[in-house]
């Protein structure tokens, strides 16, 4: 099976920390150039590339807020000019701003749909540029199983997921004769600093009891089948939503 | 992740004669399994396959319209290699008619095969996997239950019926480290179907958005996926391999 990376480059967004984090790192175990997005994390950015570095690998950190499309040129240049190409984009950097819609105010509403949907699909057109000149292009969409079954408290994430969704299907379509896929995962609880701020104990344990599996999820989990979309073994799969969530949903 | 290795576990694939089947077999011994390869009528397929990886496969013959198939291939694998982490459905029988012409015969062949086989072998699995609390079962599906398909209503039915089932299993056993995913084929290169059908491949190669059918062998890697410890955490999953065709 063909999980080889090596002479592929990755643009992961969101990678300084959690699930992006552990996405560049095994990218770039399995050979493959990794641009590591940030937004605010410098530091944390800049261990991921070290960390990379140190195993012989290459990565390159580059602060951008996704939601501000003016930055998107200079990350695609990013990997294009460093390493000579773009196959891999991973659309990973997600915010939350919970609170009820009754209580949710426009700024929440924009801000999220900004980073986690508008910004991505300003995002992938960018990057869709390079993967047609190579006739070879993986586009993944990090969405949520909240995407997949709503969740109170979480209107406008919830919103911006579930049009990832669609977005994702739709280049799909567009882009399939170009030998470009575009496939979505669907975390379920995964343990990040996301998870770790927005649960109390109680909610945790609440949130236990819907996983079959009986543990909630690593980063690593998510980044094993990043991992196997982006390569060649995923060759036939494109436009589709793969929940990594220990069982919570089965839809 | 980068290798996905099997070595000393065990493997019973059904269908393993089968265009699928077959380089499932393959592909889990040259990684290191031991695999019973189960086949109904084809022993030339693999008894090409125990050539090649000799001690690590073994052919038994079953059918799976016997009540005890199931148990016989599981029991084989554990009386010679004493474990079993992975079980593999990859068996396929069509019968194909428009319901109101199909035989109660092709009605309930399929469902024998397809469904009653299928639910027969995963209990016969459950009970090493439960005692080692570790597994991994893999169906092989399709996209006929979740997108229709012409004179396929018995197929659809059956292969439907492994979906439920599988999500249904998948919570019953999650705790005792049990993962059931299935992975669903599109419009996958058979050359019996060309032969019979010469308009299959243009129309096929038309419709489906890579503009081209899939190869059995690209069907391979996501079962090796969902078969391996980097699906530890996914379970109750139907994976689409389609080429965008459906998109379900
Ligand atoms: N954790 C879960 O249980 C879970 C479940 C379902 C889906 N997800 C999804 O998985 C993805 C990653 O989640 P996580 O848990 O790893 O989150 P996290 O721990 O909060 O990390 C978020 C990452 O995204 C970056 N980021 C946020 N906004 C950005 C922006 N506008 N531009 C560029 N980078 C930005 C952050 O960069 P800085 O730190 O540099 O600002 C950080 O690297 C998200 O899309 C999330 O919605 C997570």
């Amino acid at each position: 099976m063909q999980l080889d990376l090596t002479e592929r480059v990755a643009l992961v967004t969101g990678a300084s920390r959690g699930i992006g984090r552990a996405i560049a790192l095994a990218l770039a175990a399995s050979g493959a150039a990794v641009v590591v997005n940030y937004r605010g994390s410098e530091s944390a950015a800049n261990d991921v590339v070290e960390q990379i570095t140190q195993q012989g690998g290459r990565a390159l950190a580059v602060q951008a807020d996704i939601a501000d499309e003016s930055s998107h040129d200079a990350l695609i240049k990013a990997a294009t000019g460093n390493f000579g190409r773009l196959d891999i984009l991973v659309n990973n950097a997600g915010i939350t701003r919970d609170t009820l819609l009754l209580r949710m105010k426009a700024d929440d509403i924009d801000a999220v749909l900004n980073t986690n949907l508008r910004g991505i699909m300003l995002l992938t057109k960018a990057a869709l540029r390079p993967m047609t000149k190579q006739r070879w292009g993986r586009i993944i969409n990090m969405s949520s199983i909240i995407g997949l079954t709503g969740n109170a408290g979480q209107a406008n994430y919830a919103a911006a997921k579930a049009g990832l969704l669609g977005f994702t299907k739709s280049v799909a379509l567009e882009m399939a004769s170009r030998n470009i896929t575009a496939n979505a995962i669907c975390p379920g609880f995964i343990e990040t600093d996301m998870t770790a701020h927005a649960f109390t104990d109680e909610l945790r344990a609440a949130a236990l009891q819907r996983v079959p599996l009986g543990r909630f999820g690593s980063p690593d989990d998510i980044a094993a089948t990043t991992v196997f979309l982006a390569s060649e073994a995923a060759s036939y799969i494109t436009g589709q939503t793969l929940a990594v969530d220990g069982g919570w949903t089965m839809y | 992740m980068s290798a996905l290795t099997f070595h000393n576990q065990v493997a019973v694939v059904t269908g393993g004669s089968g265009s699928i089947g077959h380089l499932i077999v393959a592909a889990l011994a040259e990684r290191g399994a031991n695999v019973v390869a189960g086949y109904h009528q084809h022993d030339v397929v693999v008894n090409a396959l125990q050539k090649t990886f000799s001690e690590q496969v073994l052919p038994v013959q079953a059918d799976l319209r016997e009540p005890d198939a199931g148990q016989l291939l599981v029991d084989t694998a554990l009386s010679r290699w004493n474990r079993l982490d992975i079980l593999i459905t990859a068996h396929s029988m069509i019968a194909n008619a428009p319901v109101a012409e199909m035989s109660l015969e092709q009605w309930h062949a399929v469902l024998q095969v397809m469904l009653r086989g299928t639910m027969g072998i995963c209990r016969a699995a459950l009970r090493p996997m439960q005692r080692a609390r570790y597994g991994r079962i893999v169906t092989l599906t399709g996209y006929q239950p979740l997108a229709g398909a012409l004179d396929q209503a018995n197929y659809a039915a059956a292969l439907g019926g492994v979906l439920g089932f599988g999500k249904a299993l998948a919570r019953e056993v999650a705790a005792w480290g049990i993962n059931i995913n299935s992975v669903a084929p599109g419009l996958i290169e058979r050359a019996q179907i060309a032969a019979f059908d010469p308009s299959y491949v243009p129309w096929a190669t038309n419709i489906v958005p890579l503009k081209r059918l899939g190869k059995p062998n690209e069907v391979v890697p996501t079962v090796l996926l969902l078969a391996s410890e980097a699906a530890s955490y996914m379970t109750g999953q139907t994976i689409m391999v389609e080429g965008g065709w459906r998109m379900v």
